[in-house]
């Protein structure tokens, strides 16, 4: 950064950390509320008269007259009723006011500025990309782990399969991971090789559950387990059961 | 109206909106003005699907057995097989249950014991030490766990007491052995049942009554066109060894073809009987102690009774008159040879399959045999007069032929000794000799004599010959 601009700056910072300084960043908030009640009364109150005299024209005059204030005490609130000219009259009373305070606060201020353009530059965004994949299968969004891993299982058979996880994209993310739907089946999933003993993780459910991050360009290798409850029903008995694991992953926002 | 004072503000509501409205700007743009943030996000998923076994159980090798008088144990196997199809190694609890229904269940009892291979149950097979015995009749549990595809191997040995305790006069009795096994691991279940049929054959009734003080006639159960055939001591010999054979029924010097029967009850109060023939009562009928099927049957010397059982007999009763003769030692029948052989072909032994040539009708021989004519001086009584001793198995048939002309002229009980013809009768087939019979019931020859007949009874005569002279 050149001297110059470090100077101007540097001004600029001054200025601002003077006490009247500080009404001037809500100058422009105070517009926006002054031209935005201007514009709602502008029309209210134009509306308002087009239905007064809708209703005159058609000879509604007790309706017309209902629509105007009738007592004194409603003469009065009506007086103050803000119309599009008293608002605009407000509106340039309170800018007047605010203009007029900031004055008396600290004399005349002027702002240094200059242009500088620096190097040209290309921009783009990160991204976030995850697959999934089974064996020697094509990685990708979904992979299917052949239903031969784990057929005819028997009450209390808890089966294993790997697959991994790999971050293609460039952020880190967290990792959930749910069913899509329940089976009879406690289906748990853990980072890691497959053990020879059941995990001790808990059972997937259909809501997500935290897996842990993965950064990017790694890739995790998953167990997951189907167990066929030792108490599982009857009916279960000679049944096949589909099921899908969803692995959801969020970038961890960077501060 | 409404409407418009909806459109119309009033002074004091009209500065509360201000506000409010004042307030939701600032706040928005106070809000909006801090740091924004966008997360990216990923979704993927993977998917498969499981599947449950279907546990079953298989069971095989329930034999059915056939029993015999040769025959009365039976060794088969039982296989209870974990069936199901799966890589799981979890062992399933098997229960197996084992009993049999039928009339027969309730007389064969059975034992049970583990074995590796069904191969191991064999008749020769040692029961093990401990084998509890139980009738079929009631129900046996066998437990047992088995991962899939492995099997418990039983064997199972099915007995039957005495021949007695099942004998019928039907010659079978029969029953359904049953075995239905369950699988169960968790709440998974499977079960299969098995059944087969055993039975006895031919074991009829034994009959205890049969006259040891007289002579009989044994002859297979069979009609020949010219002549029937009778157990005969070969050559009429007397010597320990000699065969015995089937050979025609004599009419004469059949003394060698004439047996006495001579009974022993048994341990189990069961009557055997040992058989001697007329012409050397010292002997008796043999088996050789004997097992194989074709054995031959001599007359061997009389052993001890108590022990010789190759010498006993047990009479089962087919029929009235028709008996089975079945060896004690062996538990085979009695077996006359037939076709090229029927005549003087050995008997022998083999195992009871209830056909005529292991039938023997017993027929007892007339003793004493007579004839005389009766004269009361012409009257309507004269006649001509049988007499013999010891006849048992009448009704006897009296026939009468002379030339073309047959006929039976006197049929007297059984029990009777004697029989007479009126010569007024026998004369209205007019004069001559006529050749004279006498066959009882079971169709055996046991007399034969002549009539001659003159014109009246004083010039008329008769004879009566035994056929064991």
């Amino acid at each position: 950064m050149s001297s110059a601009r470090t100077q101007r700056l540097t001004a600029f910072g001054t200025l601002c950390r003077r006490p009247s300084a500080l009404l001037l960043p809500l100058a422009p908030f105070v517009f926006i509320v002054f031209l935005a009640v201007t514009v709602f009364h502008a029309v209210r109150a134009s509306l308002a008269a087009r239905s007064v005299a809708a209703l005159e024209a058609a000879g509604v005059e007790q309706a017309a007259r209902a629509a105007q204030p009738a007592t004194r005490t409603a003469r009065v609130l009506d007086a103050a009723r803000p119309t599009t000219r008293r608002v605009m009259g407000g509106a340039a009373a309170l800018m007047g006011g605010i203009l007029v305070a900031a004055g008396m606060a600290g004399g005349t201020y002027a702002f240094l500025n200059s242009q500088a353009k620096t190097p040209a530059v290309t921009v783009s965004s990160g991204n976030l990309a995850l697959t999934v994949q089974y064996g020697s299968t094509t990685a990708g969004a979904t992979t299917a782990i052949p239903a031969a891993a784990w057929t005819a299982m028997l009450p209390g058979d808890v089966v294993g399969q790997q697959f991994t996880i790999s971050s293609t994209g460039t952020a880190t993310s967290t990792l959930t991971a749910r069913l899509s739907a329940l089976t009879a089946w406690d289906i748990r999933i853990a980072p890691g090789a497959c053990p020879s003993t059941p995990l001790t993780t808990t059972p997937l459910t259909t809501t997500a559950a935290a897996q842990g991050t993965i950064s990017p360009s790694t890739s995790t290798v998953v167990c997951v387990q189907a167990t066929l409850p030792a108490v599982a029903a009857a009916a279960v008995e000679a049944t096949t059961a589909p099921f899908t694991i969803i692995i959801d992953a969020t970038q961890v926002p960077t501060p | 109206m409404s409407i418009l004072r909806g459109l119309v503000p009033s002074p004091r509501t009209s500065r509360g909106k201000l506000g409010l409205f004042a307030f939701l700007v600032t706040f928005f743009v106070l809000v909006g003005s801090t740091a924004g943030y966008a997360f990216w996000t990923a979704s993927n998923s993977v998917t498969s699907t499981v599947s449950a076994a279907d546990l079953t159980i298989a069971t095989s090798n329930l034999t059915g057995a056939t029993f015999s008088n040769d025959a009365l144990v039976s060794t088969g196997s039982i296989t209870a097989t974990n069936s199901t199809t799966t890589t799981s190694t979890k062992t399933g609890t098997v229960s197996l249950t084992v009993t049999g229904t039928g009339t027969l269940a309730s007389k064969v009892s059975r034992q049970v014991w583990t074995t590796t291979s069904a191969a191991n149950c064999t008749a020769a097979a040692t029961v093990p030490t401990g084998t509890t015995s139980s009738l079929w009749s009631t129900s046996l549990s066998l437990p047992s766990t088995l991962a899939p595809q492995a099997s418990a191997i039983y064997c199972v040995r099915s007995s039957i007491a005495t021949r007695e305790s099942v004998a019928t006069a039907g010659g079978a009795l029969t029953f359904t052995p049953n075995v239905s096994g369950t699988i169960t691991l968790g709440n998974f279940t499977g079960s299969a049942s098995a059944a087969a049929t055993q039975s006895t054959q031919y074991i009829y009734p034994s009959f205890g009554t049969q006259d040891v003080a007289h002579w009989f006639w044994i002859r297979p159960n069979f009609e020949n066109a010219s002549y029937n055939y009778c157990l005969d001591v070969s050559g009429g010999a007397t010597t320990a060894g000699t065969i015995v054979i089937s050979y025609g029924c004599k009419t004469s010097g059949a003394i060698n073809q004439q047996w006495k029967f001579a009974s022993y009850t048994n341990a189990s109060g069961n009557v055997y009987y040992t058989i001697q023939p007329r012409n050397s009562t010292g002997l008796r009928i043999d088996n050789t102690s004997s097992t194989s099927s074709g054995a031959g049957v001599i007359v061997d010397t009389a052993g001890a009774v108590a022990t010789s059982t190759d010498q006993q007999w047990q009479l089962q009763q087919v029929a009235t008159g028709v008996f089975e003769f079945v060896n004690g030692f062996s538990g085979m029948c009695m077996t006359s040879p037939n076709g090229s052989t029927q005549n003087l072909g050995q008997i022998s032994q083999s195992p009871c399959n209830g056909s005529q040539y292991q039938q023997f009708l017993v027929s007892q021989a007339f003793e004493t045999f007579t004839c005389k004519t009766i004269n009361n001086n012409g009257t309507a009584t004269d006649a001509f007069t049988w007499t013999w001793t010891a006849a048992a198995t009448g009704p006897y048939h009296v026939i009468f032929t002379k030339g073309a002309t047959s006929v039976e002229l006197a049929t007297p009980a059984s029990g009777s000794t004697g029989a007479s013809v009126l010569y007024t009768t026998l004369a209205g087939y007019g004069t001559g000799t006529y050749n004279v019979t006498f066959v009882d019931n079971n169709g055996t020859l046991v007399g034969l004599g002549t009539a001659v007949v003159g014109t009246n009874i004083t010039n008329s005569s008769c004879t009566a010959t035994d056929p064991s002279v």
